[in-house]
């Protein structure tokens, strides 16, 4: 395991991950074997099961493959925030993440739009959030 | 197979709020009714198989449920697909008794959300849960999204999904929920998550069903009067978690569906009636297509047509489902198949000799197909 340097890596994977956001930096596995690249971050490629990769930085440039808003908060720490939403976006690298996006428009299927990773310090950690750019829509079909 | 193997009988308890009850006094309820119904003593029992409760997962529950009901069984334990579970089971017990692992097999479910936890149905999702992604029905939202995406005539199909199985659940004097759904209410019912409505959402329901497994040739030694033949199953599951779906609106209820096909010798237009696994609406729709029944826009003109009524073409849910008659996951819809087949469902479909029945569990991560005949 080498490359995106900087952050010391944990004991599991997704301690590494996690600590790489503290730092401000999004990153994704790739597989030194087969060259998938994967989140959720886990010890083996789901495509090869070679446990050897290396971390990557992600541009941070994304597309929505899918966002929902709650009504009901499930989770006390969310009571007062809903309505809320939660999306799916899906990295240029191609692996996919769970997240929220800041200042989402009213009425919108934002699904194909494109979006860029923004930091924000909640729930006592970075959050890596999206935002969507001005870019041209996307086909929806990434 | 050989030995071919029929549901000899057929148990529940009542649905909807029954407090002090514990997930094992439910199951013995449901087991103690299906053994009745088959006509048969307790003492040639020797499989049990059980769904493990959802809202309270223990180690060894088969051993914990045969203890309480003094069994001893040669082949026995707890399978775990979240609701694809039951017809699994109902497979695996088929496969026993080909196998010569059995003779007679109870397949049961109980489970209490209603009076005890629902934490397994609102729980956090690991580390994501930081962003507020929590609960099952986010994660049927995260997937209805991209169906309303794909796909215009989405609202038309999932309202009246809903309302066909909620007129089949108000016929049903055993529903839980037993109030006709009208289109203004559908529209008009608050958000649980955006883009699901109240009435999209399964119920939450204690209680619990069973049935009884065993061969063709056993339910005649035994005298069983009303068994019907297990024609086809099959499963197919997709396992991953939707960061890693490919497609979130394609599940492999496909490759389930084709092996019970396959298996049966038969196909979608062969079948009479259809109890199709509805957590929520849009997994109807989804199961729908995956199993040949037609496309999107096809499956919505037939909609629209009152097709999914027990007098439609594609009679949906006769028993309200788990939108209307409870939310239990997944083995009533194997026992109104079985009513259909006997002809005694309060939305009896004339003349039906043959049902499919749809299982399916976590966020569409399992998936299992049942044909019943006659």
């Amino acid at each position: 395991m080498s490359q995106a340097g900087a952050a010391a890596p944990g004991e599991t994977p997704q301690e590494t991950y996690r600590q790489a956001l503290d730092a401000h930096r999004l990153t994704f596995q790739h597989c030194r074997h087969c060259g998938n690249n994967w989140l959720p971050a886990r010890a083996e490629c789901p495509r090869c099961w070679s446990d050897d990769f290396d971390w990557h930085a992600a541009s941070g440039n994304a597309t929505v493959h899918s966002w929902v808003v709650f009504h009901v908060a499930f989770d006390p720490r969310y009571r007062d925030r809903v309505p809320y939403n939660v999306a799916l976006v899906d990295l240029d690298e191609g692996p996919r993440l769970i997240t929220n996006i800041i200042d989402m428009p009213d009425d919108t299927d934002v699904i194909g739009r494109r979006v860029a990773l923004v930091f924000e310090e909640d729930m006592d950690r970075q959050l890596p959030r999206f935002r969507l750019t001005g870019d041209a829509t996307g086909s929806g079909k990434s | 197979m050989g030995a071919k193997a029929v549901i000899a009988g057929i148990g529940q308890t009542a649905f909807g709020k029954l407090p002090g009850r514990s997930t094992i006094s439910l199951n013995m309820e449901a087991c103690r009714k299906a053994v009745a119904d088959a006509g048969i003593e307790k003492d040639v029992i020797d499989g049990l198989l059980v769904k493990v409760p959802t809202s309270r997962v223990e180690m060894m529950y088969g051993q914990t449920l045969a203890e309480a009901m003094g069994l001893e069984p040669r082949f026995g334990g707890v399978f775990d697909q979240g609701g694809a579970s039951n017809i699994s089971m109902i497979a695996i017990a088929a496969m026993a008794i080909e196998a010569g692992q059995c003779e007679v097999v109870l397949v049961t479910l109980a489970d209490n959300p209603k009076t005890g936890t629902r934490q397994a149905y609102e729980k956090p999702w690991g580390d994501a849960a930081d962003f507020g992604w929590s609960s099952v029905v986010a994660g049927y939202a995260m997937i209805a999204q991209r169906y309303f995406h794909e796909f215009a005539g989405a609202e038309d199909l999932f309202r009246e999904i809903a309302i066909a199985c909620r007129t089949h659940g108000a016929a049903n004097p055993n529903a839980q929920l037993r109030m006709p759904l009208d289109a203004g209410t559908y529209a008009n019912a608050p958000w649980v998550v955006e883009p699901l409505r109240r009435d999209d959402c399964c119920l939450i329901s204690d209680g619990a069903a069973a049935v009884v497994v065993m061969s063709e040739r056993k339910a005649r030694e035994l005298g069983v009067e009303a068994p019907v033949p297990v024609l086809g199953f099959g499963q197919g599951n997709s396992s991953s978690d939707v960061t890693l779906r490919s497609d979130l609106t394609q599940t492999r209820a496909d490759v389930s569906a084709q092996t019970a096909f396959r298996m049966a010798g038969l196909g979608p237009g062969d079948m009479d009636c259809a109890q199709i696994y509805d957590c929520f609406t849009v997994t109807v729709a989804m199961t729908l297509e995956s199993y040949g029944f037609g496309s999107r826009e096809a499956l919505t003109d037939l909609a629209r047509n009152g097709g999914f009524r027990n007098d439609g073409a594609l009679p949906l849910n006769t028993s309200g489902g788990l939108l209307s008659e409870t939310g239990m996951p997944g083995l009533q819809l194997v026992l109104e198949g079985v009513r259909q087949m006997r002809g005694q469902s309060t939305s009896q479909v004339k003349d039906a000799a043959r049902c499919i029945v749809s299982n399916q569990g976590g966020i569409m991560h399992t998936h299992s197909t049942l044909i019943l005949g006659q």
